[in-house]
């Protein structure tokens, strides 16, 4: 879940692209970014919307044409310096209908200070980044992040939708405690 | 009481040291090190504060399970759609040992990560859809469906029930305080963790990562529906592997961190009397978790509509 300063220092210059898109799409401050994320199939997307300064986030997850078994993610990893933070990850696994999470107040005590990953992937439930070929992601890899959710994976908090459409939370404990 | 005895005890040692220091011969004066509790049960006590019990926590995670089925079936029954609590797929933990945290240092010895036993305990009695949704088709099914997500909003104020705020505040504190130690105690101990990881073809950076690793050789397991994952191929590679994980996680940070907690009694002594008030408040909150819980649940059973 960590990054290596090198790896960080790419990272951060591609969010810096990312919020430069944003900032000049939207002319809102360059402290928060906005976009869509798309992956087959499709024209399945995820979409994000997120404050580094406010700490706060918001996805979207809208599959598009899923195959049977098959769900459709976006996930997103902040950066707490040193510490671990529990990734965010938003699933649906009902054709053409999205799970949102609205918006997502972290607390302020975290130092969220930064993005480590950030987006999209389509495979089967609770294995949807094996392999990571099924992901596009925006920032970082999506290798490091356990898509499994409801199984007591303490290391996501995750807003899933079953297939039949029946909505689901799991808020994965204490957020910067990958155990407990 | 231990951990009030031991916290204590660290605590008068320390106020008491210049007055009783004085009265001895200098040669006999005590040191700080033979004076400040043992670093494991200084940490023990205030995890026991700061974590509660396994019980506790297990509550908590049960009680913002019914609380957020509550908040969704009574925005649902106020427009006029049916609604039934499905029950709670608990993945146990009753057994398993708290943190702190994530920080190698100070993170507990562990035969195995709890992986396997969380899924089996989820998959037996599988996640359950609504049990009024599962009755209905077509539009009747579209209906309640829309109506759902109309009333997901309802859901999000209980998102953070399962952790009291007081055990964020005091968690969140601890876990920067033991970064910290661990920085000063042993500099080189996530390199060398990153390093030693990967000698052992595991490319884990920290226990999450490791963690993530050790879960990836068991077979995928729907746990849509109640089912016996034991009994699938490879379960038993991924038990193995889990174990095998734990055993290299330990062998590369346990004698620093073995280390580390040995010699930090007498600096966490004193974190926990700075924070006293904190770790009283987080053990209350925890011990209020059960009854809230049964609440929870309790209201949850309540809804029906219609």
């Amino acid at each position: 879940m960590r990054t290596t300063p090198g790896r960080r220092r790419g990272l951060t210059a591609l969010l810096a692209v990312v919020l430069g898109f944003a900032a000049a799409t939207v002319g809102a401050s360059p402290a928060w970014a906005s976009g869509y994320i798309y992956h087959a199939p499709g024209g399945s997307y995820g979409w994000y919307n997120f404050s580094i300064v406010d700490d706060w986030l918001h996805l979207q997850a809208q599959p598009q044409d899923l195959a049977v078994g098959k769900c459709y993610d976006i996930i997103f990893d902040w950066d707490n310096g040193p510490m671990h933070y529990d990734a965010r990850l938003a699933r649906s696994c009902k054709d053409w209908t999205i799970r949102n999470t609205q918006v997502s107040n972290e607390p302020d005590i975290y130092n969220l200070v930064n993005v480590q990953k950030l987006g999209v992937c389509y495979g089967t439930n609770q294995a949807t980044n094996v392999p990571t070929s099924n992901c596009t992601a925006t920032i970082g890899g999506m290798s490091g992040i356990n898509t499994q959710v409801g199984t007591g994976n303490m290391c996501v908090r995750a807003w899933s939708m079953k297939p039949d459409g029946t909505l689901q939370f799991f808020g994965a404990g204490i957020p910067d405690d990958c155990y407990n | 009481m231990t951990r009030i005895r031991v916290i204590a005890a660290g605590l008068t040692v320390a106020v008491g040291l210049p007055l009783t220091g004085c009265a001895r011969p200098t040669d006999m004066q005590p040191t700080a090190a033979h004076l400040a509790p043992p670093g494991p049960d200084v940490l023990a006590d205030i995890v026991d504060q700061a974590y509660g019990t396994p019980q506790q926590r297990a509550a908590g995670r049960e009680r913002q399970f019914y609380a957020w089925q509550a908040a969704l079936g009574a925005c649902m029954v106020d427009k006029g759609a049916e609604f039934e609590a499905p029950p709670y797929a608990s993945p146990g933990l009753d057994s398993q040992k708290a943190g702190p945290g994530d920080i190698l240092a100070f993170a507990p010895h562990r035969e195995h990560f709890d992986i396997g036993t969380r899924v089996v305990n989820v998959a037996t009695t599988g996640e359950q859809s609504n049990p009024v949704l599962a009755k209905l088709t077509g539009p009747a099914a579209e209906t309640w469906i829309r109506i759902q997500m109309e009333c997901e909003p309802a859901t999000k104020a209980t998102e953070e029930l399962a952790v009291p705020p007081a055990v964020l505040t005091a968690t969140a504190k601890l876990h920067r305080e033991l970064a910290d130690i661990q920085q000063e105690l042993a500099p080189g101990l996530v390199a060398a963790y990153r390093t030693c990881m990967a000698g052992r073809g595991l490319p884990a950076d920290d226990l999450p990562d490791a963690m993530n690793i050790a879960g990836q050789k068991y077979p995928n397991v729907d746990t849509g529906r109640p089912s016996n994952p034991t009994e699938l191929p490879g379960w038993a590679a991924g038990v193995a592997f889990e174990r095998q994980v734990a055993a290299a996680d330990w062998q590369c940070r346990g004698q620093d961190a073995t280390r580390v907690v040995n010699a930090s009694g007498e600096k966490l002594t004193a974190w926990a009397g700075q924070h006293q008030a904190e770790l009283t408040a987080a053990a209350a909150a925890w011990a209020a978790m059960p009854a809230l819980r049964d609440t929870a649940k309790a209201d949850a059973g309540k809804l029906r509509g219609k």
